[in-house]
């Protein structure tokens, strides 16, 4: 403990004279507290000494034809299959053009914690394929795949683990084998083609609804029972989706990225555009990860880590950078703002940009969802360091401090009481040949198309509570022969979203497609700017009702709804709907069922 | 439609885990937890060895410690009783009962059973052992998997059920042991995998979810669906298992948007409540019933109905939508008095809507056979008779009527396979919770 404590005093005292600190520094914040059961784990990690990690994009091993990689396996020839909709797809799927790729889930072993600490963290994690067949190493976050709209994509995943897997690309529109369903699993040892056509779903007339195209998805496991204990050990990953509209922002320089490269090649190469997956862990004194199976309520680490590394720096130029946040952990809700409490440009909300950025000075972010931030560096001069930092106490598994409102409040008044820093920003100069981008708050960005009320067939509503120590949906558990909510193919529903049990958060995430918010029952509120367009997770807070609209299209189903606190998750608080043909007001068997 | 095709399954998956070969697969699988690496086994929670290991006393008074003697290298099914518990306990008991029975032919003893008591203070050895009796009379079989019945010091047991994820933060909610007795927490040492399994759950995933843990190969469970299509479809095996393994579509069933209507309820019924007053069935329209005959002479008949009715009522008598009545002829024997303790025993209270009525033996058998539709009583050949006053044998499905006065479902949930039994009392409450589930609240659009 000495020694660690000195090495950061140093460290830090060497910083200090050399630049400027903008906020508190690093010593002056909040320490997250740990449970009993952890006694003795890790506490005191030195803060940015990692450098944060910045995945470079996995190749596909072929276009058009088979990968040699396959070893002469049709695309379904694996225990699992595909989707059947990989062999009756429409014409204009563009299926000449599909991406083959090969994932592998497997241990590996990563340095989360700081060099000077000297440990090496067991992982559970994504590998992806060589050339030949064979796999690299595991990593956490997975390999970072690059989707562009309309460009189909098959990654064949071969389970390398002893506990069966199910991979779930949160954010975007995938037939029902390809989803990620909890049931719908990776046996060990086995392998899945799973297929990711990249197509929007299409408007009445015909045309593909481009306001539905994603940006920013990322894929963890679902499996059944094991969700939470997976995503704890590193089974998640992140996946930039694009399409024409992004890519001529970025030509007209609107969004960062380097004109003339970022938008013309196809795997989307922008260094101003990087994910920051969120993320929280115990350690023990070994440098494993300490995790509690039986613990079903929610998981807190006192160590925060992005992008798989414990407290990181990044370098960035003085100039605009977009931020994919996301919350990677399993149950514990941020509020992130930046040191100096300077503003920010919020562009999107989960998977979709909005119409136009929402300036913020701070943003609520839970498990499971995805925040798109435009944070400008100009504004500071070389040599400045801004922190980010998590301005949400958490103390316990029941959810954060405050309410739901507080939380998504844009602004941020007084010195918070509670501040936690992530990450270090050490700001260099911009290189001049490369133009700072223009976005502004009047920037248009994504059209959205709302849905009215007179489109509306069907009106459920689910009630999320504990009942008896376990996690319940109107009373009732996860069950995989039971479609809970049977919409026709096509039509447009509105759901009631309720949270009675006392205290708990949950963030409910709905697969398929995004949901639009239209009230809040409970405050009788009109969502706020940031939940009026499309999202895919909807944070409920204790005692709180939230009115949401959705389609159901292209797919017919089971796809999952669930709270995305993966510890409740696993207790059986997931329901299934399955997008059939005709729809039914009643729940009915599942008539499709994907081994 | 829907309750039969559920029904039609039990019997299938049935025979199927009577036909399981375990030895060659779960070898396999055994071999590939091996393999993985030591970092894999360090994420696990057990690498600390933190487990709590206090001294308990089973039902032979035996002194056990909990991890070195119970749980190291196995696997373990753990739930938290009481023996004066009404509620959820002889619920969850006839699972743990199920999976006793259903794992004797695969994993056997590799699997322990361990109810501890949460009620350590009044729940002694002496108080535990004729209560273990009762329920665990096979254990002596040499394939049936082990059941132990614990007890211990209060405090330990309470840091152990609270090690195990079993824990409210309102430490009332948290004292009150009946907010822990539906829940399995099943686990295996060997391989660190743990979850929490709700008992209330379609039976069928209870073991399924067990077994997963345990060390059951997983790939079995797809040799379950593929049979289980196969035996709905057409009752022929699958030609070729790994390309359905692709696309298990189940059959094509009827998609009724509703519940069948099985017949109208015409006339009232009128009887002596329990309290002693008269009472009459056509209140009851505008609320979702279900009626049961109770045929006191047949104890499990009996227990298994009002065990149902029980749970229904503790699911659904908060809606105010819902009530029960449970039916009987009235004798010398079965007075409203009688009732009244016969009630007590099943843990319906006063103010729960739950009748039982008594009333002519001609009146009961008419609503019964011409408003219900239940068979008419059988007269039962003294050879069959269990008791020397058992001269008929009821018909004791449960009935579900709607707020219309439609029957929508009738439910044999004291059936003599255990299994199909559980299957229908979670069926019903599936329903009931369907019929009760009320139009959604609309919103005003913006």
């Amino acid at each position: 403990m000495q020694t660690r404590r000195n090495l950061l005093k140093s460290g830090a005292g060497v910083a200090a004279g050399s630049v400027f600190h903008i906020g508190s520094t690093a010593h002056a914040d909040s320490p997250l507290k740990v449970d009993s059961q952890f006694e003795g784990s890790i506490q005191n990690v030195p803060r940015w000494e990692n450098v944060l990690p910045v995945p470079s994009p996995p190749r596909p091993l072929s276009v058009q034809q088979i990968p040699p990689a396959y070893g002469g396996k049709a695309v379904g020839n694996v225990f699992h299959g595909v989707a059947p909709e990989y062999l009756t797809a429409p014409a204009d799927w563009n299926m000449q053009n599909t991406q083959f790729y090969a994932m592998a889930a497997k241990a590996g072993e990563a340095r989360i914690l700081p060099p000077s600490m000297g440990l090496t963290t067991p992982i559970w994690g994504y590998a992806i394929a060589r050339p030949d067949g064979t796999f690299g190493p595991a990593i956490s976050p997975g390999p970072q795949f690059r989707f562009k709209g309309g460009t189909p994509v098959v990654v064949r995943t071969t389970n390398q683990l002893p506990e069966e897997i199910s991979t779930h690309l949160h954010g975007g529109h995938w037939p029902s084998h390809s989803d990620g369903h909890a049931s719908f699993l990776v046996l060990p040892g086995e392998s899945r083609d799973y297929f990711y056509p990249n197509v929007l779903p299409r408007r009445k007339d015909g045309s593909f609804d481009f306001t539905e195209s994603p940006s920013s998805m990322w894929y963890h496991d679902h499996a059944a029972d094991l969700t939470a204990s997976h995503v704890a050990r590193g089974m998640a990953g992140t996946t930039v989706g694009f399409d024409s509209l992004e890519l001529d922002l970025i030509k007209r320089n609107v969004l960062p990225g380097i004109p003339g490269q970022s938008d013309e090649n196809t795997i989307y190469n922008n260094p101003y555009d990087l994910f920051l997956a969120l993320g929280d862990k115990v350690f023990h004194p070994s440098g494993a990860i300490w995790y509690d199976t039986n613990n079903n309520n929610g998981y807190l680490g006192n160590v925060e880590t992005i992008n798989g590394a414990a407290y990181p720096r990044f370098t960035v130029e003085a100039r605009k950078y977009r931020f994919r946040f996301l919350g990677a952990s399993t149950a514990r809700h941020r509020r992130i703002r930046l040191s100096d409490n300077s503003q920010m440009l919020r562009i999107g909300n989960d998977a979709w940009l909005f119409p136009k950025g929402q300036t913020v000075q701070a943003f609520g972010i839970s498990p499971g969802k995805r925040v798109d931030v435009i944070i400008d560096f100009s504004r500071y001069k070389p040599g400045t360091q801004v922190f980010l930092e998590n301005i949400l106490e958490q103390t316990n598994e029941r959810g954060p401090e405050g309410s739901l409102e507080q939380i998504e409040r844009p602004d941020v008044a007084g010195t918070p009481a509670f501040i936690h820093q992530l990450l270090r920003f050490d700001v260099v100069a911009a290189n001049p040949a490369i133009p700072n981008a223009s976005i502004n708050a009047q920037s248009e960005l994504r059209p959205h198309e709302p849905l009215a009320a007179s489109e509306v067939e069907i009106r459920r509503s689910f009630r999320f509570e504990r009942k008896n120590g376990h996690w319940a949906i109107n009373g009732m558990f996860y069950d995989e022969r039971i479609a809970n909510a049977v919409p026709r193919l096509g039509s447009v529903e509105e759901w009631t979203l309720e949270n009675s049990s006392g205290g708990w958060w949950h963030p409910i995430h709905i697969h398929l497609e995004s949901h639009q918010q239209v009230v809040n029952l409970t405050t009788g509120a009109r969502p706020l700017y940031q939940n009026s367009f499309k999202q895919d997770v909807t944070m409920l807070g204790p005692n709180s009702a939230i009115v949401i609209r959705m389609r159901f299209r292209t797919f017919l189903g089971p796809f999952m709804f669930h709270c995305h606190n993966n510890e409740h998750e696993d207790v059986e608080m997931m329901f299934q709907f399955e997008v059939a043909e005709s729809g039914s007001r009643r729940a009915l068997p599942v008539s499709r069922f994907f081994a | 439609m829907v309750n039969a095709r559920w029904l039609r399954l039990g019997p299938a998956l049935l025979t199927l885990c009577l036909l399981r070969q375990p030895g060659v697969t779960m070898a396999a699988d055994r071999a590939r937890i091996g393999v993985q690496e030591t970092g894999a086994l360090l994420m696990r929670r057990e690498f600390a060895e933190s487990m709590p290991d206090p001294v308990l006393i089973n039902q032979h008074g035996e002194r056990l410690r909990f991890f070195t003697d119970l749980v190291k290298g196995h696997a373990v099914v753990i739930n938290f009783f009481y023996t004066d518990c009404q509620n959820s306990c002889p619920l969850t008991n006839v699972t743990i009962r199920n999976l006793r029975s259903d794992f004797t032919t695969t994993v056997g003893r590799s699997v322990r059973f361990l109810s501890i008591t949460a009620k350590a203070q009044t729940d002694t050895p002496e108080v535990i052992a004729p209560y273990a009796r009762q329920h665990a009379l096979d254990s002596a079989h040499p394939d049936v998997p082990d059941w132990q019945f614990l007890t211990g010091n209060p405090d330990e047991i309470r840091a152990l059920r609270w090690h195990l994820g079993m824990r409210e933060m309102d430490p009332v909610i948290d004292n009150d042991p009946s907010q822990h007795a539906a829940t399995l927490v099943v686990g295996n040492h060997a391989t660190g995998r743990w979850a929490k399994i709700n008992p209330l759950i379609r039976p069928s995933l209870v073991r399924e979810k067990t077994q997963r843990i345990i060390g059951w190969t997983s790939a079995q469970r797809y040799a379950d669906i593929r049979a289980e299509v196969a035996a709905s479809a057409s009752g022929a095996p699958l030609p070729n298992p790994v390309r359905t393994a692709r696309e298990v579509s189940l059959p094509a069933e009827p998609r009724d948007p509703t519940l069948p209507v099985l017949g109208i309820l015409q006339a009232p019924l009128a009887g002596v409540e329990r309290s002693g007053s008269q009472v009459s069935t056509s209140p009851l329209r505008g609320k979702v019933t279900v009626y049961g005959r109770i045929y006191t002479l047949c104890p499990h008949g009996s227990q298994a109905v009002l065990a149902t009715m029980k749970r229904l009522n503790d699911t659904f008598a908060e809606t105010g939508e819902f009530h029960l009545v449970a039916l009987s002829p009235a004798s010398p024997r079965e007075t409203p008095e009688f009732f009244q303790t016969f009630a007590n025993i099943a843990g319906a209270d006063r103010e729960d809507p739950w009748w039982f009525v008594t009333a002519g033996r001609q009146q009961i058998n008419h609503f019964t056979q011409i408003g219900l539709g239940l068979e008419p009583p059988r007269p039962l050949p003294a050879e069959e008779r269990l008791h020397p006053l058992e001269e008929e044998e009821h018909d004791l499905r449960l009935v579900l009527v709607d707020q219309q006065g439609r029957i929508r479902g009738r439910y044999e949930v004291f059936h003599p396979d255990p299994f199909l039994s559980q299957e229908a009392a979670w069926q019903i409450g599936a329903d009931t919770a369907e019929l009760l589930s009320t139009p959604p609240l609309t919103t005003t659009s913006p």
